[in-house]
């Protein structure tokens, strides 16, 4: 998930899930015929990556996006600094289309819209950058691409509120 | 806390619909309210007073739900039971004040100046709302 465009093999993913080669050689094969994993032969090895084009594997992103962002103390910290606000995570990662150098595009609705001070903090933590957009409102947000973009998006806490 | 742990816990108790007693409390609301927009407020003193705004709507909450025949007990309950009666009840919206007023009151966290106006702001134009908006007698 953190790395959906790198390549693996059997014996590498037997070593990270801690399970036999050949438990791990069963796993992958079903995931690729199941079509969320696509695969391909390099002489002697099989190599693996995420399809990012498939359905199951794009919901499953965007749920292990949200948990990353809710484990990593980024809600609470938003929370604590900005008040509860409103919080939507838009663009690739919201769409479980992102890769490991995709940002996380985040929309911030507080009636305070100075800076977040532990940004780079928690970019180390997601080990992603973090585009934080902090607006009083929705309304804000004259660009009609991006204000399309984050209606697109995933609400993480609150509600868009138009009015 | 969903609405049927509120009830399961005896947080909402089912009354009769005490009209004099919603009134009452609505009236009190306003002298809140009163008090918050006739005050100086400062740096200092602002928190507080996000607090007693909320106060303020809170009590219309209590009113409002008074009127439907119920006494709720809990802040989160209130939010609960309002939802599940009336569709249009801007939920969200009280139970991010409730958790301001809870950072306050019981984690002492302290509001910034600008902000914390907006917020009584806010929770007085809800409080504003749901006066208009779902009580039929004008005050």
């Amino acid at each position: 998930m953190d790395n959906p465009t790198r390549e693996i093999n059997v014996r590498e993913y037997a070593r990270l899930a801690r399970i036999s080669p050949a438990t791990a050689s069963k796993n992958l094969h079903s995931f690729a015929k199941e079509g969320i994993l696509k695969k391909r032969q390099e002489r002697m090895l099989i190599l693996y990556k995420a399809n990012l084009d498939h359905d199951f594997y794009q919901d499953v992103k965007v749920f292990y996006n949200i948990r990353k962002i809710k484990d990593s103390g980024l809600l609470e910290a938003l929370n604590s600094f900005y008040l509860k606000p409103t919080v939507v995570l838009f663009g690739s990662a919201s769409f479980g289309l992102d890769i490991e150098t995709s940002d996380f595009d985040i929309l911030i609705v507080s009636e305070r819209t100075q800076d977040f001070p532990d940004k780079v903090k928690f970019e180390h933590k997601i080990k992603r950058p973090l585009q934080l957009f902090i607006v009083k409102g929705i309304k804000e947000v004259r660009n009609e691409k991006l204000r399309n973009n984050i209606v697109n998006g995933t609400v993480i806490q609150g509600k868009i509120q138009w009015s | 806390m969903e609405l049927k742990d509120c009830l399961h816990k005896g947080l909402i108790k089912k009354t009769r619909k005490d009209m004099d007693l919603a009134h009452s409390l609505v009236e009190m609301a306003n002298i809140k309210e009163t008090a918050v927009t006739k005050a100086v407020i400062d740096e200092v003193t602002v928190s507080a007073y996000v607090s007693l705004a909320y106060d303020a709507l809170r009590e219309v909450l209590e009113a409002l739900c008074i009127t439907q025949g119920y006494k709720v007990l809990s802040h989160v309950c209130i939010g609960e039971l309002l939802k599940d009666i009336f569709d249009d009840f801007d939920y969200e919206e009280f139970d991010r004040l409730r958790w301001i007023r809870n950072s306050i009151n019981y984690y002492g966290e302290k509001v910034e100046f600008k902000q914390g106006m907006e917020i009584i702001q806010k929770t007085l134009a809800m409080k504003k709302k749901i006066i208009t908006h779902y009580f039929k007698k004008k005050y």
